[in-house]
């Protein structure tokens, strides 16, 4: 039996509870066609996250608003959120585009699957996932990782589902990916970067996330990758302009 | 009142702007809307149930006060397109002019569904929130969130050519 539109719809949402999305996943892996429906449900998420992340961080008229909310809240922080006039509905530029904190990006791209991630149980160990035996050049999980814009996902052929959360550079040129699998019971994210252009990714951080009733995200709840980031001083998480033109086509 | 309440409400001010213009599409009444819904915010603080996150109570605050609005004003007004920017073709450098032509496209594809289509879309795949959420903000059953928002999706790829 084929499976449904809402099903795959809510599957790319991160918002099937963790049995039904198991099911579905073992049922995707035998059908390519359901393989397509969900990646363009994935595909119209990202186009829509991309504008999310393009969007004014404030307005010129928001200081009269944000200091009728100081007042009323009992803040007493200054004016801190006010933007130059040419700021106004005009998307700043890639260049120029407001700092957003590392966490706050890549958890952008993390909600959907942390939500799948909800009820799977504490996993405390784990093995591999197979990812670090698709070192090889040219193997399925290189070539996602040398090809998918943040925010989107595939699956392997060993049934792995594999979602792009964010990109960013180490150490100069390396780009480093950061991603997310889910196969059977475990969720776990991990990095995985290369030297150069053209050279295999290979795992530099690994962790199984964590899971709860309600899970939501927040940078208290990946110590671990946040203090692996800072030990190797990662750079920002790329924007989707800055990483397109480091992705094979 | 508390100030991580305050704070909370100014980092959600884009947020808001954004859902406001999704559903009137004119600059100066998301302005409004944004500004009735803080007020209203801060007002019923108290009443807010703290278990619940903050968009979703926000998102419905302020689509009252739109409902409000055009009940009141029984016009919707001309809708503009804001998000006409001519300017993404200021740069010679040629995957930044692919990418903001990819947002633009999205951004001029939006307008082209329904405006029902466009706020399911914004709800969920722009503001983040649950199917559950959704369907608070909308006072819908879960299921119709799912039925109109998977539509909206096969609509948004068809616009942009995705298949």
């Amino acid at each position: 039996m084929t499976i449904d539109d809402e099903t795959l719809m809510a599957l790319a949402d991160g918002q099937l509870d963790p049995d039904q999305a198991r099911d579905v996943q073992a049922r995707l892996a035998a059908d390519p066609a359901a393989q397509a429906r969900l990646a363009l449900f994935r595909r119209t998420r990202a186009r829509l996250e991309a504008l999310r992340d393009d969007t004014p961080q404030a307005e010129p008229g928001d200081a009269a608003l944000i200091a009728r909310i100081r007042a009323a809240t009992g803040g007493a922080a200054p004016q801190q959120e006010a933007a130059g006039p040419a700021a106004a509905t005009i998307p700043p530029s890639p260049t120029a585009a407001p700092p957003q904190s590392r966490m706050r990006a890549a958890n952008a791209n993390r909600a959907p699957w942390m939500a799948l991630a909800a009820g799977l149980g504490a996993v405390a160990v784990m093995a591999g996932l197979a990812l670090t035996d698709g070192r090889r050049d040219g193997s399925p999980l290189q070539t996602a990782l040398a090809q998918l814009p943040a925010g989107e996902g595939t699956v392997l052929p060993d049934g792995t589902d594999l979602t792009v959360l964010a990109s960013f550079r180490i150490g100069g040129d390396a780009l480093c990916r950061e991603v997310e699998t889910l196969r059977d019971d475990s969720a776990r994210l991990a990095v995985l970067c290369r030297a150069a252009p053209g050279q295999p990714f290979e795992e530099r951080f690994a962790m199984d996330l964590p899971a709860g009733d309600d899970y939501r995200p927040a940078s208290g709840d990946l110590e671990a990758l946040d203090d692996w980031l800072i030990q190797v001083g990662a750079g920002p998480v790329l924007s989707l302009q800055e990483e397109a033109p480091l992705l094979t086509p | 009142m508390d100030a991580a309440f305050g704070d909370a409400l100014i980092r959600l001010l884009p947020n808001l702007r954004r859902y406001a213009l999704s559903l009137c599409r004119r600059p100066d009444l998301a302005d409004d809307l944004v500004q009735i819904t803080v007020e209203r915010a801060i007002t019923h603080h108290a009443a807010r149930d703290p278990a619940q996150r903050l968009e979703p109570w926000l998102f419905r605050i302020l689509r009252n006060a739109f409902i409000d609005t055009t009940r009141r004003q029984r016009t919707e007004g001309t809708r503009v397109d804001v998000t006409d920017h001519p300017e993404i073709l200021a740069t010679d450098d040629a995957p930044l002019i692919e990418a903001r032509l990819m947002l633009a496209a999205t951004r001029s594809a939006m307008t082209r569904l329904s405006p029902e289509q466009e706020e399911i879309l914004t709800l969920v795949c722009i503001e983040g929130l649950s199917y559950a959420e959704a369907a608070q903000v909308l006072d819908v059953p879960k299921g119709t969130v799912m039925s109109r928002l998977s539509r909206a999706r096969l609509a948004l790829a068809a616009l942009l050519g995705i298949n």
